[in-house]
């Protein structure tokens, strides 16, 4: 589908800056609530145009006999449609919602070749996108069947971050970025797009049985306790990513998405924006979606565990999944390429969040760690030293107070090495991700606006 | 003995020196160069946990 401006025929489409439709050519702008009225006034001036151009060609009329209100059953005998018994209604109703159900629970997808209404050009459209541009004349469109009866999405959030904004943000987050390169904050753009990522919001009951484990002092020795915690929570609207080629750790960094700002969907909310119907159906998003409850629940419930050290060792999670609604959230997506690599960079686009890690400056980082070394090492050796000598020497070696002190020691310096590694991978995991050829592939395998 | 703890002190003071310094850099690293590395919280769902039974000091427990 395509909006028209009814003044000029030009394309619609939504502007976040003015919360309206707005037309590319002539800047009349409209609000959302209206756009079924200006469709209307849209196609009666397009009907006009149609007629007075086919005038010429077709001069005749074809004329249907009979009036559309009168039927007739299978003896012939007249009969109000309306009149039908409701059992037929209800049937219709119950089916309807199954079918819905059966709709939603899997996704079946395929691809179409469309013919743009514009210039005629025709797109061949991927099995997932339900708005796009042409390619040719970059016309706003939205791919309607994908958005209506069964899969039309429940609600939506409209971008509040304009297209120039997602960009600034990037780069003053990045130019804030002390061990990021300067090549790298100089980058070029190469696609910022903002796309409706489709969502699962679920509604679900977790109850769980959950035993942790402390330790206590009773004198001189260490007694193992449980503590026991039986909770329950109603999860409403949490977010489950129901696109197959976004991964979710990158969809999940985009949250906290504010719920409050969900509207009704409407389509015009996506003219001008690209846009996926989801490919993971409610049955195949429901393991991601207790898993994403899990983690939530049991952080949850540790926080009433006041004993230090304690660590979760038995669960029986019971989750019931009560509803899913379908909704459309939006994101900017930028890509750059960088000495061969290709990065994709997120912004969230109702709150401005940015996802995105990036290689460090090696010359800066090596810098920063051997000046830091230098001054810890100075404070830490004469410790270290006075410390070893007085309890081995002194205390006695064969002393338990020295036996804690190397033990302690070890541990402290064990401590410190494994959280280095653990800070250091998870950042390697954020570059990769930012990095992935499947997120990239995601942003740029759409049709480019001319 | 005296040469040897001093080594073993001054390995102890090296090693715990350069861990700092190793956390701190690359807790700095990742703070600037990892942006948005977060996810939704419990408040983000308005979800609040219902404890219905609450008990500590237990000797056992029932897997």
């Amino acid at each position: 589908m395509v909006y028209k401006c009814p003044n000029c025929g030009a394309d619609l489409e939504y502007s976040v800056e003015q919360n309206k439709m707005v037309c590319r050519f002539c800047e009349s702008s409209f609000e959302v609530s209206e756009m079924e009225e200006v469709r209307r006034k849209a196609q009666a001036m397009q009907q006009s145009q149609t007629k007075q151009q086919s005038q010429p060609i077709f001069s005749h009329q074809t004329q249907f006999s009979g009036s559309s209100d009168t039927f007739k059953d299978f003896f012939g005998q007249n009969y109000d449609p309306s009149q039908i018994g409701d059992y037929n209604t209800l049937l219709d109703r119950k089916d309807e919602k199954e079918a819905k159900i059966q709709a939603r629970s899997k996704a079946t997808l395929s691809m179409q070749i469309m013919k743009c209404t514009s210039c005629g050009g025709e797109l061949a459209i991927n099995g997932v996108e339900s708005s796009t541009f042409c390619a040719y004349c970059g016309q706003a469109t939205v791919v309607v069947d994908r958005v209506e009866d069964y899969l039309q999405p429940d609600y939506i959030i409209p971008f509040k971050i304009p297209k120039a904004d997602a960009e600034r943000i990037i780069r003053e987050r990045m130019n804030d970025g002390f061990f990021i390169p300067k090549k790298f904050k100089n980058f070029q753009v190469e696609k910022l797009r903002g796309i409706y990522i489709p969502f699962w919001l679920m509604d679900l009951h977790y109850h769980d049985i959950q035993y942790y484990k402390y330790t206590v002092k009773q004198g001189k020795s260490t007694v193992t306790k449980y503590a026991l915690r039986e909770a329950q929570t109603d999860f409403k609207k949490l977010t489950t990513d129901a696109s197959l080629k976004l991964n979710d750790t990158s969809s999940s960094r985009l949250e906290p998405f504010d719920m409050r700002q969900l509207k009704e969907f409407q389509a015009e909310y996506m003219s001008g924006y690209y846009a996926d119907r989801f490919d993971l159906g409610i049955d195949e998003v429901k393991p991601a979606a207790r898993s994403k409850a899990a983690e939530l629940f049991d952080a949850g419930v540790k926080e009433t565990v006041k004993h230090s050290g304690a660590k979760l060792v038995s669960k029986k999670p019971r989750v019931d999944f009560k509803d899913a609604q379908y909704a459309m959230l939006p994101a900017w997506f930028l890509t750059f390429k960088q000495d061969h690599q290709q990065y994709t960079i997120l912004v969230n686009g109702q709150t401005g969040k940015m996802v995105g890690a990036f290689p460090f400056d090696k010359a800066k980082a090596i810098g920063v760690f051997v000046a830091l070394a230098f001054v810890f090492s100075l404070i830490m050796v004469p410790i270290g030293v006075t410390l070893t000598n007085y309890m081995a020497l002194d205390v006695g070696f064969d002393d338990r107070i020295t036996y804690f002190y190397f033990v302690i020691v070890s541990i402290v310096d064990g401590f410190l090495w494994t959280s280095a590694v653990k800070l250091y991978m998870r950042m390697k995991r954020s570059i990769s991700l930012t990095r992935d050829s499947d997120i990239n592939e995601f942003v740029k395998e759409r049709q480019s606006r001319s | 003995m005296l040469f040897i703890f001093t080594i073993v002190g001054l390995l102890f003071g090296l090693s715990i020196g350069v861990g700092i310094a190793a956390v701190i850099t690359i807790s700095a690293m990742k703070k600037s160069n990892d942006i948005g590395d977060s996810q939704g919280t419990l408040r983000d769902f308005d979800a609040t946990i219902d404890i219905l039974n609450s008990e500590d000091g237990l000797r056992k427990y029932i897997p």
